[in-house]
Order: structure tokens, then sequence, then C-alpha cells
């Protein structure tokens, strides 16, 4: 005795409600998934209808593509560079010379032994007001500076923090919660991976009262220090345009230039309209 | 009851089914039509409920609830994008009327079976007062006209 008995004799409905609420299962389930993947992602469905911080997302992905680009793009640039420059003695001198360069600027990638310091935050509840107030328990940008520093002291030939290399324009900054690298966000643990003479470097690391000594006074457990055989840094990917820095010309390079143009008559020029302004400045005054 | 298992039992499976293809697919629908979706499936819960209360009723119509399904979910879904192009949140217009209609269609099928039932009960109390057993339980259906006070 069912409650459907009192419409139709038969179940005429049961098909189809069966079969739409199958297809209502497949959209229910589409709908779920996609907000369950939006609030993992952090992209931000507030309610329906509202979709925040997408163009965000479309620019981190293009970033993270264009720097594999780079990456190819360098390794194909080195190649042919190799490629050209087997042809003379001095192409091929200029050329070592240039990889060379490049090899020390941190524009490739590089192996060798070295050390590797991990700092991470520390998992420690039991903060005392000071202790909070200086935040003693977290790892800060100074303290992954100072790390650089002493590594660098140390001999270090080539450093990178979380992936990103460290070349003589970088910063280690703190920005909120996070410490920026090369103005891009790394999140604990920081990875410092050194390549150089390891003994040294993991000698000046552990320097009683040293900067690691000085984490592990508040937690062992935040600084850690391994010595490894073999390391593989990324190269740097970004900006090496200069666009104040000019190199200081030589003397030969200044005579050569004197030579060829007409220097004294410019400046000869400027000296005359200074002088005039002046002595309008003067007419003024008086 | 038992007729309510086949349709709970493939909306199971459609969830099953769907999660399983998203997973194992790896498929990613845009976080821009997450809205859109939602709203689909709200008007396609409305339509089940819809079509649950005709059956009640006895009145189920194939052709209307199919065209019903397809028609008040592309409606929905073409309502929120029709409002976010000029602004206003037309999406939370066929929230609440869907949400409404869901509410309502509930409403309906719980009064009309707990009156069939309070009949059904009265009308064997009413027969075993006359003293005539065993008496024969009456038909609902035959009934049913004029229980259909909502």
């Amino acid at each position: 005795m069912s409650i459907f008995a009192s419409g139709m004799g038969h179940r005429s409905f049961l098909g189809p409600i069966t079969a739409v609420c199958f297809m209502l299962g497949l959209i229910l389930a589409a709908a779920w998934h996609t907000a369950t993947q939006i609030s993992r992602d952090g992209r931000g469905v507030n309610r329906a209808g509202f979709v925040f911080s997408e163009g965000v997302q479309v620019a981190v992905d293009k970033a993270s593509k264009d720097a594999s680009e780079i990456t190819t793009l360098t390794a194909r640039v080195r190649e042919l560079e190799d490629k050209r420059s087997k042809g003379s003695s001095a192409t091929s001198i200029l050329n070592s010379e240039l990889q060379q360069n490049r090899d020390f600027a941190g524009l490739t990638d590089v192996t060798g032994p070295g050390v590797q310091v991990t700092l991470i935050d520390s998992k420690r509840t039991d903060i005392q007001p000071s202790d909070s107030f200086f935040q003693n328990n977290l790892i800060h940008d100074g303290d992954v500076g100072l790390v650089i520093n002493e590594l660098k002291a140390a001999g270090a030939e080539a450093i990178s923090v979380n992936g990103q290399r460290i070349i003589a324009t970088s910063s280690v900054r703190c920005v909120g919660p996070v410490v920026l690298v090369n103005n891009v966000p790394a999140a604990p643990p920081y990875v410092i991976s050194a390549i150089g003479d390891p003994d040294a470097m993991y000698g000046g690391l552990n320097t009683p009262n040293g900067v690691l000594d000085k984490l592990r006074l508040w937690d062992p457990a935040m600084a850690k220090c391994e010595k490894s055989k073999l390391l593989k840094l990324p190269a740097f990917v970004g900006g090496t345009q200069l666009r104040f820095a000019r190199p200081v010309k030589t003397k030969s390079e200044t005579k050569s230039q004197n030579d060829s143009g007409s220097d004294k008559s410019d400046s000869s020029d400027k000296d005359n309209s200074k002088s005039k302004d002046s002595s309008s400045d003067k007419d003024k005054n008086q | 009851m038992k007729a309510a298992i086949p349709p709970v039992l493939a909306l199971l499976m459609g969830l099953v089914l769907g999660f399983g293809m998203f997973y194992y697919f790896d498929w990613h629908i845009p976080a821009v039509y997450a809205p859109y979706l939602s709203v689909a499936a709200l008007a396609g819960f409305d339509t089940v409920f819809g079509g649950l209360r005709a059956s009640f009723e006895g009145r189920f119509q194939t052709d209307i609830f199919a065209s019903g399904f397809v028609l008040n979910a592309l409606l929905a879904a073409g309502l929120a994008w029709f409002g976010k192009s000029f602004g206003v949140d037309l999406g939370l217009v066929a929230v609440i009327v869907l949400g409404m209609r869901i509410f309502n269609n509930l409403s309906l099928m719980r009064r009309f079976y707990i009156n069939n039932i309070a009949q059904r009960r009265r009308l064997v109390q009413e027969a075993a007062a006359l003293n005539s057993l065993p008496v024969p339980v009456p038909q609902i259906g035959t009934q049913s006209e004029t229980s259909r006070s909502i």
C-alpha cells in the first residue's frame, strides 16, 4: 500500500524521476567539486555571482610559465653562443669569459658540494609575553639574511633560498606573514642551500653564539644544518637590465671620444649660458 | 515508501559517478562558472520535488517534467549570467524562488501523506466500532479527492 497509489495506478512517473535524479546527481557533483576546488585554492567565491582574484591567479600562472620559458631560452642562447664562437680563438676566449661571468652572476644552474640550512618556525607553545612581542618563535627575514651573510663570509659561491637564487641585486624582506626573496613570497620551512666548502660553511654557521645558535637558544628545532655532497641550485630568473648604473669609462675610451667629437666647443657653450643665467639673476636681485 | 528508493539510488549513483569522473579525468570547471552550475543544480532539485508532488497528486506528466528540468536549469543559469552582465545579482532571485518552491512542494507532500494516513486510521477505527469484522481496509485512492484540502 503506497501513497503513490492515490494517483495513477501504474508508476509511470518513477522512470522519469529516476532519470532526472541521476542527471541531477551529475550536476551536483560538478557543482560540489568546483566549489571545493575554489575554497581549497582560495580563489574566493563567497557566494553565488561574485568571483574574486581570478586575475591574480591568471597573472601568477603566466609568470611561472614565463619563468620556465626564460630558463629554456637562456639554455638555448648559451648553446648558440658556444656554437658561434668555435671559429676563431678570439671569439672562443670571449665566449668562455662571458660564460664564466654568467656563472658568477648566478644566471646559470650550478651544482657542487655545500651545506643546506633549514629554518622553521618553532612549535613551542610556552611563549612568554616578551617572546611573543619580539616573536622569537618565528623565522624572520633578518634570520634568513644573517644566514646568507654568514654563508657568503664562509666562502659560499652560490646561494638559493626556497628555489630563489641569490644574486648581487637580491633582497630578503618581510611583508606581512611571508618572507619575500627576490620579491617572490617564500613560506617556512626556509631551505637555504649554498655551494662552497662544506666544512668551512658548516663551521661558520655553527660558531658558538653565531647566527644559528641564536635561534637554537629559543628552540633547537628551529635551525637545522646539513653538509651535502651534491647540491643543485637553480639559475636566477628575472630582469638583469641595469637602468641607472653605467660602467665608468676608462681613460683610453674617453680619449678616443674626445678625438672624434667636439666636446670642447659644447662645454664652452654651456659655460656661456651659465654665466648669462647668473648675470640675469643678479639683475633681478638688484 | 518503496517507490522512493530508485530515485535516491540514482541520485547517489550520479553523485558518485560525477565525482569519480571529475577526479579520474582531473576535470576543472573554471571558477567563473561555479555560480551558474550551483543555480542550475538548485533548479534540478526544484524540478524533482515538483515531479514528486505531482505524482503524489496523481497528475504527473512526463513531458512537463522533462521540459521543466531542462528549461528551469537553463533559465536559472541564464538569469544569473544576465544579472551579472549588468551588475545585479539575479542569481539570488533564482535561489530564492527555487528555494521557496522546494519548501512549498515538500510541505504539500508532507500534508498529503499525513492526511492520507490519518484518514486511513480513522476509517479502520470506524469499521472496528461498527463491529463488523473482518473489515477490508479501504483503498486510499478512492478517498483522495476529499483529502486534497491543502
